[in-house]
């Protein structure tokens, strides 16, 4: 009975908090259309792209619509200032393209187009290569892929590690500092009670928020996942609750709510670059892949994936991580539970 | 003036005493540098990628004429380490179905990032495609040679484009045996700078990141000096000692802006050490002081706006997030839809990356140069009337 009216009262709580909704809901959200249209722009250009050229006419090739230029530094020129995408000249030989840096995540796409256009050029001239080169593409799911669809997950993963967290080191750390907490003791409420209350509501609102962007994802960017439902809500559950172990951790360390939501601001901001949410870890220097498989948040990731049918995380590596995070949570929560200070 | 100083000493006193000051004005700048710079450098240099290579080759084995057999020869010389330095490819070679099948499973999973397969008939299909050729007959398909890779896969992309160049240096050298070699054109790809010296991604981010910390300041800094000590009450009790608020104001401004100035000079000295290329000349010196004085109302617009520090707070990670990541601080804002490139293109950040490269002879801006000034100016302004219009000293 007890229980009840605590969770009731907890959940009140998080709905009237403006900044719990913001940081849990309005924020991930951003960050899911943010990246979503910056990522999918950068590295799955759709569309017809611009090409400038300088000199010879350049064969037709799909997807390029083509700009003459009538000095080879107005082509450099433009190139440069991103007015287009790619810049050809004809030199002998060598179909010269330019590229900006700025686009170098875009660079495989580039050479692509590139030799795409300088077999067309052979083409016309009657001269075809001796061996003929056929990519296929295989994916895990069977499916069509895009960068969007790898990084909707990611995402989802972020917010599981920002609920987790934050619900220790925002919500649990104010509780103490604004002395709600030893209010509470003031009445016949066991301490079980109140955490247990306080973890149930928090999960309940980690579930829900993820649940929600993951519906709002499916809207606006309908991606081809084959969703496992029980990896889906058991890596959300496991995952939220293990990175509660983490806040509690930082708590303890911290000497109030606003330095302990410093540290995991820090941390959290440090960590999503280092998790294989925006870039592949492979592409990491190999220092800086160990960090990333060192990282609670990496195997967040790699599970949601594989949840929604585009990773593969064989059986078992599942659900040792699962496992790991649970019991982890468990000690580390039960453990500092009992030297959290409430004064 | 002696007040100014003792608000402006109190201030920097209290940035320097806090943590969350140090880290996000000038260790997250310099951290968010070294990991954008460590990867995007790293694409295509420094990866390793692992490859499988299927040689189903059966004709001409162990003549002068199993080209697949040279193909594999280059591929085994790729793996191998020299000077100490990772090899570019991870090698596994066979010949059976069983070995491809298994192969693919791997490339599923993850374990390698491509495979290449000859066909059976490759040697004989390079001899006959040569041979006609030459004599300009078209009797024989030419060799096909197979690379699976993983779809969207980045790594597998670049393993891709290593494995298709080797290839590529093949054709080009079969073709030159056969005579055709003389008009083959082949792609070459050359990275360009406004100011024609080597130019990486390097330069790009620097002046992004530069902006970005800028930014930070105000955003964060100003709100925290404004909204945290008004909801504290600490405002309020300045302004009972002999202290009016034009002077707290200058002060503060002061205090954020030789933190600025100490991370622009952080900033810029680890971009020299990352190699950047950057122009220092009176432009752009301009440019990075038109940058300060642009982005500092953008804190006082917050701290008008919110009513409290928490909701201030709130909109600040907004704003930053839409600044840095629509304002292509990072990256190119590129293939993005209609409506979001609108947006990009009204934020000031958009401009100010844009004129800011410009100034140091990174690249050419693609906006013109009067909406580089006129853009962020036009925001500095509506922000600054609002916020001295609306602004409460106290709660």
């Amino acid at each position: 009975m007890r229980f009840s009216a605590i969770l009731k009262a907890m959940t009140f709580h998080s709905i009237r908090d403006r900044m719990n909704l913001f940081f849990n809901l309005f924020f991930p959200l951003v960050t899911l259309l943010i990246f979503g249209y910056v990522f999918s722009g950068i590295y799955s250009p759709q569309g017809s792209m611009n090409v400038g050229y300088y000199g010879q006419v350049l064969p037709a090739v799909s997807g390029i619509k083509y700009v003459e230029y009538p000095t080879l530094s107005s082509l450099q020129e433009a190139v440069n200032s991103g007015k287009i995408d790619l810049g050809f000249t004809l030199d002998g030989t060598s179909l010269i393209t330019y590229v900006s840096p700025a686009n170098i995540q875009s660079s495989d796409y580039y050479t692509s187009i590139s030799k795409s256009v300088a077999d067309e050029i052979n083409k016309s001239k009657g001269i075809t290569s001796i061996i003929n080169v056929k990519r296929n593409d295989v994916s895990f799911s069977g499916k069509q892929i895009n960068y969007l669809d790898n990084l909707i997950p990611g995402i989802l993963a972020l917010s599981i590690f920002s609920a987790g967290i934050f619900s220790i080191t925002a919500s649990l750390a104010h509780f103490r500092d604004k002395k709600v907490i030893k209010k509470f003791w003031t009445t016949p409420l066991a301490k079980w009670e109140f955490y247990a209350a306080f973890l149930f509501e928090k999960m309940i609102e980690s579930f829900l928020s993820i649940i929600l962007l993951f519906l709002i994802a499916m809207v606006f960017f309908h991606p081809p996942y084959s969703i496992d439902w029980l990896r889906f809500i058991v890596t959300t559950l496991a995952g939220t609750f293990g990175m509660m172990g983490i806040g509690m951790i930082i708590l303890l360390l911290s000497p109030n709510a606003r330095v302990a939501s410093e540290i995991s601001s820090v941390l959290y901001t440090v960590i999503m670059f280092f998790s294989g949410v925006y870039f592949p870890l492979d592409l990491l220097p190999k220092f800086l892949q160990d960090v990333a498989y060192g990282l609670p948040l990496t195997y967040i990731v790699i599970a949601m994936k594989s949840a929604m049918g585009i990773a593969p995380m064989s059986v078992l590596s599942y659900w040792l991580t699962i496992v790991i995070m649970f019991f982890g949570a468990v000690l580390v929560l039960l453990g500092f539970s009992r030297i959290f200070k409430i004064d | 003036m002696k007040r100014i100083v003792s608000i402006f000493k109190a201030l920097m006193i209290s940035s320097i005493r806090s943590p969350s000051v140090i880290f996000w004005n000038i260790f997250f700048p310099v951290i968010l540098l070294l990991i954008l710079a460590s990867i995007f450098t790293n694409i295509g240099k420094g990866v390793s990628v692992k490859i499988a290579f299927v040689n189903e080759s059966t004709t001409f084995k162990n003549t002068n004429m199993d080209f697949a057999s040279y193909i594999s020869d280059a591929f085994k010389s790729m793996s191998v380490a020299t000077d100490g330095k990772t090899p570019i490819l991870t090698l596994e070679a066979g010949s059976t179905q069983q070995f491809l099948n298994e192969s693919l499973e791997k490339l599923k999973y993850g374990k390698i990032n491509a495979i290449v397969v000859i066909p059976p008939l490759f040697n004989t299909q390079v001899y006959t495609t040569l041979l006609q050729q030459k004599s300009g007959l078209s009797l024989f398909s030419k060799p096909q040679v197979e690379i699976y890779t993983l779809q969207n896969d980045q790594t597998s992309n670049v393993a891709f484009t290593i494995l298709s160049s080797v290839l590529e240096a093949f054709n080009s050298e079969f073709l030159k045996n056969s005579g055709n070699n003389s008009d083959f054109v082949s792609p070459v790809i050359e990275y360009i700078s406004k100011s024609g010296q080597n130019f990486s991604y390097v330069d790009f981010v620097v002046p992004g990141i530069l902006i970005m910390a800028v930014m930070t300041v105000s955003l964060f800094g100003i709100t925290d000096d404004l909204l945290v000590q008004r909801e504290k009450k600490v405002l309020r009790k300045l302004f009972v000692a002999p202290l009016n608020k034009s002077e707290y104001f200058f002060a503060m401004i002061f205090s954020n802006i030789i933190i600025e100035v100490i991370q622009i000079g952080i900033i810029i000295a680890i971009g020299f050490w990352l190699g950047a290329t950057l122009n220092f000349n009176g432009w752009s010196i301009f440019y990075v002081i038109f940058t300060i004085v642009t982005t500092l109302p953008l804190g006082f617009f917050i701290a008008s706006f919110a009513k409290s520090a928490d909701s201030g707070n709130a909109m600040a990670n907004i704003f930053n997030f839409l600044f840095m990541f629509l304002g292509g601080l990072f990256f190119p804002v590129t293939g993005v839809p209609f409506a979001v490139k609108a947006i990009a293109y009204a934020l000031p950040t958009t401009y100010l990356g844009n004129g800011l490269r410009s100034a140091m002879g990174v690249m050419s801006s693609p906006t013109p140069a009067y909406l580089n000034v006129i853009v962020p100016a036009a925001w500095a302004i509506v922000m600054g009337i609002y916020s001295v219009k609306t602004f409460k000293w106290e709660a």
